[in-house]
């Protein structure tokens, strides 16, 4: 497959002409990316704060990747497919965060 | 143990149904508002439609209980806003979250029905003899 050349697109728009473009020849991995990036990130830095709360964790994490791949979807960086899964990973550790036992 | 476990599981349903209903609200709204379709989400694996439409019909049975409420006609039972629509509207607001819950595991996890509709009907037995319980101690 013949990609465009970035010469192509119209810059006139800025960033929302050329991250499009960048997904595109990219086949949305540079997203995907981006959002395995910024997941691992808040989750480490999560569990570097609370050792033990892998849960909690993991739900920050999702949240986080829920607000920016909602921002990346609507701009065309990552896919429909992608941000499905993102919404699954927070739905998922909505589930695990408030059936955990705990006092009220 | 027991009481602490169901809390914990009430708790759990609640906040777990109304956060589901909140990222997938957000996320259709969201979309719609820049143009984007909801079917996009998943690439059509991720049915929001039947959740959307569960999620306006809980709003319109919640509009509606209010309305009833407002306009001070609860107990005119010849009306059409009488006691018995502001019973049905009681009865589809409690129900809500189980609907909601079966919505979510439907169109999220793609769980089959059987299993859904076990699901539901052990909460409904668990939430039964809770009542029950709680009517014993009062007595």
């Amino acid at each position: 497959m013949a990609w465009d050349s970035p010469t192509t697109v119209n810059m006139t728009n800025g960033l929302d002409s050329f991250l499009p473009y960048l997904s595109t020849v990219t086949n949305f991995w540079f997203g995907r990316m981006l959002m395995i990036a910024i997941f691992v990130i808040f989750i480490m830095g999560y569990l570097k704060a609370n050792k033990q709360d892998y849960i909690g964790a993991f739900a920050v994490a999702s949240y986080v990747s829920f607000v920016i791949g909602l921002i990346f979807w609507v701009i065309g960086i990552v896919s429909g497919l992608d941000f499905g899964v993102v919404v699954g990973l927070a739905v998922i550790s909505s589930a695990l965060l408030f059936t955990q036992k705990k006092e009220y | 143990m027991a009481e602490d476990s169901f809390k914990t599981i009430l708790f759990g349903l609640i906040l777990f149904v109304g956060f589901s209903w909140l990222l997938l609200s957000v996320a259709v709204d969201f979309g719609s508002e820049y143009g984007r379709d909801s079917n996009e989400i998943g690439n059509g694996s991720l049915s929001v439609v039947d959740f959307q439409s569960t999620a306006e019909e809980v709003e319109d049975s919640a509009s509606g209980y209010r309305s009833r409420f407002e306009s001070g006609k609860v107990d005119d039972i010849d009306d059409a806003s009488g006691i018995f629509s502001v019973a049905t509207d009681m009865i589809n607001m409690i129900t809500s979250p189980f609907k909601l819950l079966s919505q979510v595991l439907i169109n999220i996890f793609h769980v089959p029905s059987l299993i859904i509709n076990i699901i539901l009907g052990l909460l409904s037995i668990t939430f039964i003899l809770a009542i029950w319980r709680v009517l014993r101690a009062g007595s």
